[in-house]
């Protein structure tokens, strides 16, 4: 029998795990422990085989005592892995973005498995939620790491354009033509990382505000009721455009290339 | 979205991970009900979208010390801590549990409140309800001595009056169960 998930929802209700994880868990349940095993070893997610981490959790947090120990270390140490894989990882260098990654993957790591020793003494149910969305619940762990050490590092001046601040008026026209929903449509995976590495080295001020942005949130309404980058901020319009601006022109100075490469590659739209 | 409880940032968050699509939709509904994690908020929205490569390569020496540390750290706290196997169980698995052994569910709940004194159970009896636990004897013995505060709290009412929280035999815990003589008689003479 498959164990229900006990963590309540916002509005009270039990969580319940995703169909297609409850319905593998189901199958895995028949399988001999060296079996589990070996399918648990299988990386390429797209082998229909693979057995997701959700299940594996389930699994590690479901484990019979009269099973194999030895069998028990591998499952949990096959976990730990997949954790580490999501990662970002360090670059070689000691630059300040690489030690806050290998921080990052301390603190997940180390988090996570502070929550697997507190389970096996006593259900703890905040680990349901990586048994309903493994990768989603890791994001999250991952957010709360990298807030907390970057504002621990009290990070680096934020990147600007020049130094005397000013916005150079193309740039400002460039910044202001972009269609925040589709910036990085066509990107390649190079010209994404750029980006997400080039705004992982930003303050959390302009963070912030390219993160809203790029959900087309505007930084500004009439419309009291609507949601926009100044409300959620706290700052003037003017202000919220100013750090805009000069962030995107940071990244188009840091990832511009690899952004032209892609505006190259975006299909012309039928206008007219 | 009706909240009966005021959450904490962790459930916020959380709960917000956990939707299905985290567009700005959905952040903004998370932004007007919960401004005060606003700015968490759109961090996490971030993390999720951010693009990740699985990385394929070998992993370094680095990464694994850290899961060897994991390991060794998992198995040292871990070391003379038997989790309660009766955490697994939800209620009505126990009313099936009780159902298996032939007690009251009265009974099932004091071991698992650890209120009997395990010295007192017979040997056979004893490993049934470790099997049907799914762990050995002397795990189920090590967790479930008697302690001073019960662990769990049931969610329905008994069917007598417990004889109070302190451990007590399980004869004494029978009788109180209203078992009758006869069946308490099979049930201590296993293994005699």
């Amino acid at each position: 029998m498959i164990h229900p998930l006990r963590k309540r929802t916002l509005t009270g209700e039990i969580y319940v795990r995703r169909e297609a994880i409850q319905s593998k868990l189901v199958d895995l349940d028949q399988l001999a422990c060296d079996e589990l095993v070996a399918r648990c070893e299988i990386q390429n997610s797209d082998d229909p085989a693979y057995v997701p981490s959700e299940c594996l959790l389930y699994r590690i947090r479901n484990w019979r005592s009269e099973n194999s120990d030895r069998d028990f270390e591998r499952l949990y140490k096959i976990l730990q892995e997949r954790i580490l894989r999501v990662l970002p990882r360090a670059e070689s260098g000691p630059d300040a973005l690489s030690l806050t990654r290998e921080c990052i993957r301390d603190e997940v790591l180390g988090r996570f498995n502070e929550l697997l020793v507190e389970d096996r003494v006593s259900y703890n149910d905040r680990l349901d939620y990586y048994e309903i969305g493994f990768a989603d619940a890791i994001a999250k762990r991952r957010a709360d790491a990298s807030m907390r050490i970057r504002a621990e590092a009290n990070r680096m001046v934020p990147i600007t354009a020049d130094e005397s601040g000013e916005i150079p008026v193309a740039v400002e026209r460039w910044a202001g033509s972009l269609d925040p929903t589709n910036w990085t449509d066509g990107a390649n995976i190079d010209c994404r990382l750029c980006l997400e590495a080039a705004i992982d080295r930003m303050s959390p001020e302009q963070r912030l505000v390219i993160t809203m942005w790029s959900q087309s949130f505007p930084i500004h309404s009439k419309n009291e009721d609507e949601t926009t980058i100044s409300k959620v901020l706290g700052k003037s319009e003017r202000t919220v455009r100013s750090i805009r601006d000069k962030a995107l022109a940071a990244l188009r100075d840091e990832c511009g290339a690899k952004m032209e490469n892609a505006d190259a590659r975006k299909p012309p739209t039928n206008e007219g | 979205m009706h909240v009966n409880h005021q959450p904490t940032r962790d459930d916020v968050l959380y709960a917000f991970a956990m939707e299905s699509n985290h567009g700005r939709g959905t952040l903004e509904r998370y932004l007007r009900r919960f401004p005060e994690y606003g700015t968490d908020l759109i961090h996490l929205s971030r993390e999720l979208s951010r693009t990740v490569v699985e990385d394929d390569q070998p992993l370094s020496s680095t990464d694994q010390a850290r899961i060897e540390r994991a390991w060794s750290r998992y198995k040292k706290q871990l070391l003379g801590v038997a989790r309660n196997p009766f955490e697994d169980l939800s209620e009505p698995e126990l009313g099936v549990l009780a159902e298996h052994l032939g007690v009251p569910l009265q009974v099932v709940n004091a071991f698992s409140e650890r209120r009997i004194h395990l010295d007192s159970v017979p040997p056979p009896f004893l490993a049934r309800l470790a099997d049907h636990l799914n762990c050995a004897v002397e795990s189920f013995l090590k967790a479930c001595a008697p302690v001073p505060a019960p662990l769990r709290t049931r969610g329905f009412k008994v069917a007598a009056p417990t004889s109070g929280a302190r451990p007590v035999t399980f004869e004494r815990a029978l009788r109180d169960a209203g078992v009758s003589r006869a069946v308490r008689l099979r049930l201590l003479s296993q293994g005699n």
